[in-house]
């Protein structure tokens, strides 16, 4: 009798601590600090806008949101840690788009892409360009193109790594031009740009707006979607004709399963946060475009990036399948 | 605006007691990070930049300032002391320092280091304030072809700097040169020797392999010996520098200053490679360069000067041309950029309360930390009589934690114990440290300019003779190369009977 | 020493062709055209020639008998430290920053080093307890939490 009374007392108890341990949406989301990784190193556009939206966000949340860097391979080194955490919503990591939809198809990577994440919110695309000194002869876009196509071979161009979009932009346009121009890939967009400013190469194609805001460099040719506001007179890729432009975005991710609550206050915090004065001086000095997915609308938005993605890197014959399944 | 206006604009930013108090932290945890191992002043830095948000960018800017260079003399004194060095940019000073220090000349390493890091500092503060802006352009005109001229002339120095077997030496530096490929290569996007292990996409941490190399191999080499007391057997009565060292490290000093300052100049111009050119430098130019490795004063006032005046140096590019040359430089870059400034040619002229204030701010902190560390060379030197039954198993804990803290990554660790047994084993076959550490360093810019100057010049190898700074180099280095094959004493690849 | 010499050329030597043959399953490219390969097979080839000329070395020296461990050696120091090394780093997200670093503080005092355990526990409990107070507060820069997980 009491051996049966006892285990029955066990099991109730057992299941209720079970209960309470396993549910998250029990305990009121967060009680305890999150972790956000950024995936690239401090100084830099991500990592400083992880910490401008980590500031509005903590506000909203009621708990520190701590950045940590784990930085590497382009981004894939946190989201491969990331991929491998709990999803209580307590680590999360802010990287951009290219980590999912781009480098995947040249490298095989440890994590399932499409399938091994929880994607939270895209808040800041990055603007990024085509630029030449400021004392260059180029005054517009089409100068350059006509100069490279005098002097084959001989008009070079430097980036912060190839694969990236700024260089698969160039690449294709060199392409539909016909031009032969050559790439230079340096280890950071701060070296590629002193190899542009010392006239070692004719233009250096960009994620780092900096210097073109500053005036050392001339913008000829923009990535973005749409009109870059601080240069309007900038043309955009799209509007020459050429059907691809820098999709990539800034964004927050966390494991592939997360409870859709949890998510849902994370997309409210995040969205919030763009409203607030950190963020609005972030914005100010990287000359970020602020941008509102919430988890749904980036989850398409990254479903379809990818299938364009891969073709245009069959097109441009630099990958024949994708090295990483996306499932 | 005239040179005397600058510098009294100078010093009135910083007579400001905020100023001075954040140059103050700055400088202290600078040495108190430089004096741990592992932990670097990037990660420092790093962490504090929330903080930085909040202050005004003067006294931001100050304070990151002090940390960098004063993680510099914090380095040395590890080094000089533990034949660890707490920044990579000190492993120099391990061959010569940690060899005084074990003839009970701790003092005066520690001392030479202080005075000739301060001395160096000044004249680099100098130097920034009456030369920036047209040396930066100077150093603009180094584009990937002059970088790989620096990079070959960089390896014939190495081969000379082997106070032991020459081709030890340079098999070492051969070894590190590979080890500096494992990882992604930028330029194909591929992986080199990763082997499917993620850790090693970015390459082998340069902090594990030195803490290992270093820190472990020396703990398992002490270890051999039954080591019951203390391993610095002789304490020395001097605390400072003699006369005779004084007139020793003079010109070292001196060269060093000036290697030192221009190395900094360049982008990618790091400590380390500044330190590394001074000592081969001493070296050469020494009437007895077989005492190098042994205790010669010479092999750490140069480098350390070298250290100091590239750490002012940096700050040129970033300040007069808005270009960051390091890692760190890229933190300080964006802080400013939070703050509101840009920084560039305009900075001078838009905000010269800040540029101007930094500067003052680098004499001040090179001041204070001169009069920082001298008192502090009686409590380290007692610190090496502490038995090293206890002294051991902190120093291999701060090697743990510094290998561990950088990325919060347990394969750092392995990295680091992986080196350490490699380390113990080159010290028991007699290989050197130095050169491999060297190799590994400069291997990116060893091959990415290679190849970044063939794509520049559709694969014509005259591109490193048809360009002027270049060719110079280039030519410099095949002298260096040939000279010992017709020198005096033909130093040709040295054998083992080389040792001692 | 000389037989030393020859010892470690050859293990160089190994390590060169490894290099080599890896180099060799990516591109090599050219000279002038570089690829990926090129640069390692280069590093590779290089330190197999030192390799060689290191053995060559070698046989042309006197055989002078040195030891490989010095007279008195404490080898079993050398081994305890290796193993607490690889215990700390199997245990270290395991078990959490604090449990592991007290264990070693533990083992190193004790077997390596000696001391009584009283000395070594009041150590190890301060040495870990503040540097986990330093790096969590004060750094912002949370260590393992391992057992305690949640609770800190």
């Amino acid at each position: 009798m009491r051996k049966s009374i006892g285990s029955a007392l066990m099991v109730t108890l057992t299941l209720a601590w079970a209960l309470l341990v396993s549910s998250p949406a029990f305990a009121q989301y967060p009680v305890k600090p999150i972790t956000m990784y950024a995936v690239f190193a401090p100084g830099g556009s991500l990592d400083s806008s992880a910490r401008a939206l980590g500031a509005g966000a903590e506000k909203v949340l009621g708990q520190p949101v701590v950045v940590v860097t784990k930085e590497g391979g382009g981004g894939t080194v946190g989201l491969s840690i990331l991929a491998g955490d709990k999803p209580d919503g307590y680590t999360l990591a802010a990287a951009t788009s290219s980590g999912i939809m781009r480098i995947p198809l040249a490298r095989k990577v440890t994590y399932k892409p499409l399938g091994s994440f929880t994607n939270i919110f895209a808040y800041a695309a990055p603007p990024s360009c085509l630029a030449v000194k400021a004392d260059a002869p180029f005054k517009t876009f089409k100068d350059l193109v006509e100069h490279a196509r005098k002097n084959p071979g001989k008009v070079k161009y430097s980036s912060a790594g190839a694969g990236t979009p700024m260089h698969l932009i160039m690449a294709v346009i060199g392409m539909k031009e016909k031009i032969d121009w050559g790439h230079v890939p340096f280890p950071g967009s701060a070296p590629a740009e002193t190899a542009v400013l010392g006239g070692h190469v004719d233009a250096v194609t960009t994620g780092d707006m900096n210097m073109v805001l500053s005036g050392q460099l001339r913008a000829l040719l923009m990535y973005t979607k749409d009109r870059y506001p601080r240069l309007p007179e900038v043309p955009t890729t799209l509007e020459l004709g050429y059907n691809y432009f820098n999709d990539t975005v800034f964004s927050v991710f966390g494991p592939a399963g997360i409870d859709p609550a949890v998510v849902r206050k994370l997309e409210d915090a995040f969205e919030k946060a763009l409203e607030m004065d950190p963020w609005k001086k972030l914005v100010e000095t990287f000359g970020l475009v602020s941008v509102r997915m919430r988890s749904a609308e980036y989850t398409r938005f990254l479903e379809e990036a990818w299938k364009r993605e891969v073709e245009i890197q069959k097109s441009l014959n630099l990958i024949k399948e994708p090295a990483t399944a996306p499932r | 605006m005239d040179f005397w206006s600058n510098i009294t604009l100078g010093f009135s930013v910083i007579i400001d007691p905020t100023n001075m108090l954040f140059c103050f932290i700055g400088v202290f945890l600078g040495t108190l990070i430089g004096v741990l191992p592992g932990l670097g002043p990037g990660a420092t830095i790093s962490l504090l930049l929330p903080l930085t948000y909040r202050l005004d960018p003067i006294s931001s800017i100050i304070m990151v300032a002090g940390i960098y260079y004063g993680a510099k003399y914090g380095g040395s004194t590890t080094s000089i002391l533990l034949n660890i060095p707490g920044e990579p940019d000190t492993v120099i000073t391990c061959l010569d320092g940690y060899q005084m220090a074990r003839q009970g000349r701790a003092g005066p390493a520690l001392g030479i280091s202080a005075f000739g890091s301060f001395i160096a500092g000044t004249f680099a503060t100098l130097g920034l304030m009456l030369v920036a802006p047209p040396l930066a352009e100077f150093a603009l005109r180094f584009g990937p072809p002059e970088i790989f001229a620096l990079m070959v002339l960089a390896l014939n120095l190495i081969a000379f700097m082997s106070s032991g077997s020459q081709i030890k030496g340079l098999a070492m530096a051969t070894l590190g040169l590979f080890l500096g490929s494992i990882g992604l290569d930028i330029f194909h996007n591929v992986d080199r020797f990763v082997f499917g292990y993620n850790f090693l996409l970015e390459g082998l941490g340069i902090v594990p392999v030195i803490l290992g190399l270093f820190g472990v191999a020396e703990i398992l080499s002490n270890l051999e010996v039954e080591i019951k007391g203390k391993i610095f057997q002789k304490r020395a009565p001097n605390l400072l520098p003699s006369l005779k060292d004084w007139k020793d490290s003079f010109w070292p000093i001196i060269r060093g200053t000036v290697v030192g300052f221009f190395v900094g100049l360049m982008p990618g111009g790091g400590g380390i490679a500044s330190t590394f050119a001074s000592y081969s430098i001493e070296k050469r130019v020494s009437k007895h360069p077989e005492k190098f490795g042994k205790g010669a004063i010479e092999g750490v006032a140069g480098p350390e000067s070298a250290n100091n005046a590239c750490s002012g140096a940096n700050f040129i590019p970033l300040m007069t041309l808005g270009v960051p040359t390091n890692g760190i430089m890229a933190i300080i870059f964006a802080s400013l950029l939070i703050n509101g400034l840009q920084p560039g040619p305009l900075l001078i002229k838009n905000n010269p309360n800040l540029f101007w204030g930094v500067i003052a701010s680098m004499y001040l902190g090179n001041a204070m930390l001169l009069i920082l560390n001298l008192p502090l060379i009686g409590m380290w030197v007692r610190f090496l009589t502490i038995p090293y039954t206890v002294l051991a198993p902190m120093i291999l804990f701060f090697c743990l934690l510094g290998s561990y803290t950088l990325k919060n990554s347990v394969a750092d660790l392995v990295v680091m114990l992986i080196f350490g047994i490699l380390g113990f084993l080159m010290r028991k076959f007699r290989y050197e440290a130095a050169p491999l550490i060297m190799g590994f360093i400069i291997s990116e810019m060893v091959e990415g300019s290679f190849i970044r100057s063939l794509l520049m010049s559709n694969g014509s190898f005259t591109i490193f003779f048809t360009r002027p700074i270049s060719c110079v180099l280039m030519i410099v280095a095949l002298v260096l190369f040939i000279l010992p094959f017709f020198g005096r004493k033909p130093k040709v690849l040295g054998s083992s009977d080389d040792e001692k | 020493m000389r037989k030393f010499d020859l010892i470690s050329g050859l293990f160089l030597l190994v390590v060169s062709i490894g290099i080599c043959v890896v180099s060799f399953q990516m591109e090599i490219g050219k000279p002038n055209a570089p690829s990926s390969g090129f640069y390692p097979l280069l590093t590779g080839g290089v330190l197999g020639l030192f390799s060689l000329i290191i053995i060559i070395q070698s046989r042309k020296q006197d055989e002078v008998s040195v030891r490989f461990w010095l007279p008195g050696a404490n080898k079993k120091a050398i081994l305890i430290a290796f193993v607490i090394i690889l215990i700390y780093i199997l245990l270290l997200e395991r078990m959490g920053f604090l449990v592991t670093t007290v264990l070693f503080f533990i083992l190193i005092s004790r077997f390596v080093s000696g001391h009584s355990w009283k000395t070594v526990l009041v150590f190890s409990f301060l040495a870990s307890v503040t540097t986990y107070i330093v790096f969590r507060f004060i750094l912002r820069a949370p260590l393992p939490q391992g057992i305690f997980e949640g609770f800190l």
